[in-house]
């Protein structure tokens, strides 16, 4: 399997940006960098790349069988949807 | 164990032992190796679920008590179905508190005096017809209430005025309870009470002059109003941790139900298939009350169809006694995970504690070991499947202003930049996750230890809350409760309510009172913009990393 470089940061801001852009979300709605916003572009933009550098890898990586493990959304009804004879 | 066996404790037979877990091991991996899914078979569900008859009958006298907002719930219920206590005494005397306390504690946001105080006195004038007739209840500010604002704490809902009852709200006044307000909550649910710029507001009942000791979260408000008597009751939701952490904060005993098995229809969504209401109350039997009334199908949810019928909880949250001793009602097998009780430190003495007490009780106290890549299934990463959901239904709201998030917007920020197929991995991996808790984990006892509410809400199973000691804390200078919190299999809440009402029949942490707080400020307006004792706000960081 080919070992891919890790994205920047430069390369994750324009992913992002892009992202966000597609689906019109503007983040320049908040203020570019003021630590005491409630929320500012700096710091969702380093929260948004930590989370793109830690969660979707790991999912990715992982490996289920697709024969067995069936996706279930809602896992505990699904134990008793599935029931017969209760 | 065979079910004569299982049902050699009290005769009668938990729902656990009516549900054939080994049996959906066998089909699923029939449906793996056929790469198609079994049908689903669902229960007719056409009729509301009936309530068992539940006329509440507590050894209580009203002579021996100097403070009604000390009753239970199922003392006051009692109470009043012997026509020995007005609902209208019992409101004012909670009204009083809130009058009185919660300029201090802010555990509401709304308070409906005088529309409480109205309904007493027109339920005060009729026979009790339900098990909570006349209790007055706190109710969390996600669920839709009619005529009253419903807001989640939120910039987006400021001023929104649902024109109907959630369900839970509805069936809990259709069985005679009455709402005193709306309680105070993590901006959308998502961390401890604050404002939806991250000011906090709630306090610890136990702790009200400290607003660094967490009240828990996000159903903070509710647990501060039970816990400092200001409702006999209240209701919550939990999406990782938002009933089970409040109520081991704040000494309550708090019950996360089975998904489905409490209608979320008409609560405000934080992720749809992790959404679970359920009470944070006084004790085990006052949460089955709840849970009695709050559960049951709804054609409005189709998540709560198809589902084994509920219980007498009640029933199971009355403690069983042999010969005078007490002893677990059904012969239970607890699992104990892996390092549990290792070390010193008070919680886990305590937790020392509550095991041997259990054992005295005649539970079945064992050791578990996890199942494979538990770390990594229940780990943050999968954990985080859940934020495409919570982004989806306000996708609008982000094109709108993103300001409306206030310092809750990372997560859903998060949310986008997730995709379909890892959306899909994670649903497989909640997949793998079930069937290796039903196999391997419930093949070896009946019920478990948790050491954080996080992995049994992945997967919808139920979790309760309790008290089993205090600790000194150094910043506040005083004791703060120990909780713990036991999980269960589908659709088990009478079994966790039983292992409870065990506990809690031969140890007293769950009657503990926090002291009333010592400045109130008396106002019941304003009150969620009056000045807490030191000012706290939490960063954007801060809701990313604490974030249910």
């Amino acid at each position: 399997m080919a070992t891919t470089p890790a994205p920047t940061d430069a390369e994750l801001d324009t992913l992002i940006k892009a992202r966000l852009n597609l689906i019109g979300i503007d983040l320049t709605q908040l203020p570019e960098n003021d630590p005491t916003a409630p929320a500012d572009q700096t710091r969702i933009m380093a929260s948004l790349r930590s989370f793109l550098r830690s969660t979707p890898p790991v999912i990715s990586n992982y490996k289920a069988d697709p024969q067995k493990a069936i996706p279930a959304v809602y896992t505990a009804p699904f134990s008793a949807w599935t029931e017969i004879g209760r | 164990m065979s079910e004569l066996e299982e049902t050699i404790g009290s005769g009668e037979t938990p729902t656990d032992r009516r549900i054939d877990r080994r049996g959906f091991m066998t089909r699923m991996a029939a449906a793996g190796a056929a790469a198609t899914a079994v049908p689903f078979v669902a229960e007719s569900v056409a009729q509301a679920n009936p309530l068992p008859l539940l006329i509440p009958n507590e050894d209580i006298r009203l002579s021996e008590v100097s403070d009604l907002t000390e009753l239970t719930l199922a003392q006051a219920a009692t109470l009043i179905w012997k026509y020995k206590l007005s609902p209208v005494d019992l409101v004012e005397a909670h009204l009083e508190r809130i009058a009185k306390f919660d300029g201090t504690y802010k555990a509401f946001n709304t308070v409906l005096a005088d529309q409480a105080l109205a309904r007493a006195k027109t339920l005060s004038k009729r026979l009790p017809q339900g098990p909570l007739h006349g209790i007055p209840l706190a109710i969390k500010d996600n669920y839709y209430t009619q005529g009253v604002k419903t807001t989640a704490n939120s910039y987006i809902f400021e001023n929104f005025v649902p024109d109907y009852d959630a369900t839970a709200v509805e069936r809990l006044q259709r069985r005679g309870a009455i709402v005193l307000g709306k309680t105070q909550m993590g901006p959308l649910a998502t961390t401890r009470a604050t404002t939806p710029d991250g000011k906090v507001t709630t306090v610890n009942a136990w702790t009200p002059q400290t607003p660094s000791i967490d009240p828990g979260g996000s159903s903070s408000g509710s647990a501060t109003a039970t816990a400092g008597r200001m409702a006999c009751s209240s209701i919550g939701t939990q999406t990782g941790g938002s009933i089970t952490a409040p109520s081991n904060a704040q000494g309550l005993t708090g019950l996360k139900p089975t998904h489905g098995r409490v209608s979320a229809y008409g609560v405000i969504p934080l992720t749809y298939s992790r959404d679970h209401p359920g009470p944070l109350a006084r004790d085990a039997k006052d949460a089955a009350y709840m849970l009695q009334v709050m559960c049951g199908p709804d054609p409005n949810d189709p998540r709560t169809l198809g589902l084994p019928s509920p219980p007498n909880f009640v029933t199971a949250a009355t403690p069983f006694r042999r010969g005078g001793k007490v002893q677990v009602r059904y012969r239970t097998k607890l699992g104990v995970l892996p390092g549990y009780t290792s070390g010193t430190t008070p919680t886990a003495l305590a937790r020392k504690a509550m095991l041997d007490a259990l054992a005295n009780v005649g539970v079945d106290v064992v050791d578990v070991t996890l199942p494979a890549e538990w770390d990594v299934l229940t780990g943050n990463a999968f954990n985080n499947v859940r934020l495409p959901e919570r982004t989806e239904p306000f996708l609008d709201y982000m094109k709108q202003d993103l300001k409306l998030f206030g310092v809750s917007l990372g997560s859903w920020m998060q949310g986008l930049f997730m995709s379909g197929d890892e959306w899909v991995k994670g649903q497989r991996a909640k997949f793998i996750l079930l069937q290796r808790v039903l196999d391997d984990l419930f093949g070896q006892c009946d019920a478990v230890v948790q050491t954080g509410p996080v992995p049994f809400d992945i997967l919808g199973l139920p979790e309760l809350a309790l008290p089993i000691g205090f600790q000194p804390n150094a910043t506040a200078g005083t004791d703060i409760p120990i909780g713990a919190i036991i999980g269960g299999q589908p659709y088990a809440e009478d079994r966790l309510l039983a292992i409870a009402a065990a506990y809690q029949a031969v140890t007293d942490w769950h009657s503990r009172r926090p002291a009333d707080p010592v400045a109130p400020a008396a106002t019941l307006r304003g009150l969620r913009d009056a000045a807490p004792a030191e000012e706290l706000t939490l960063s954007l960081e801060d809701v990313i990393a604490t974030t249910q």
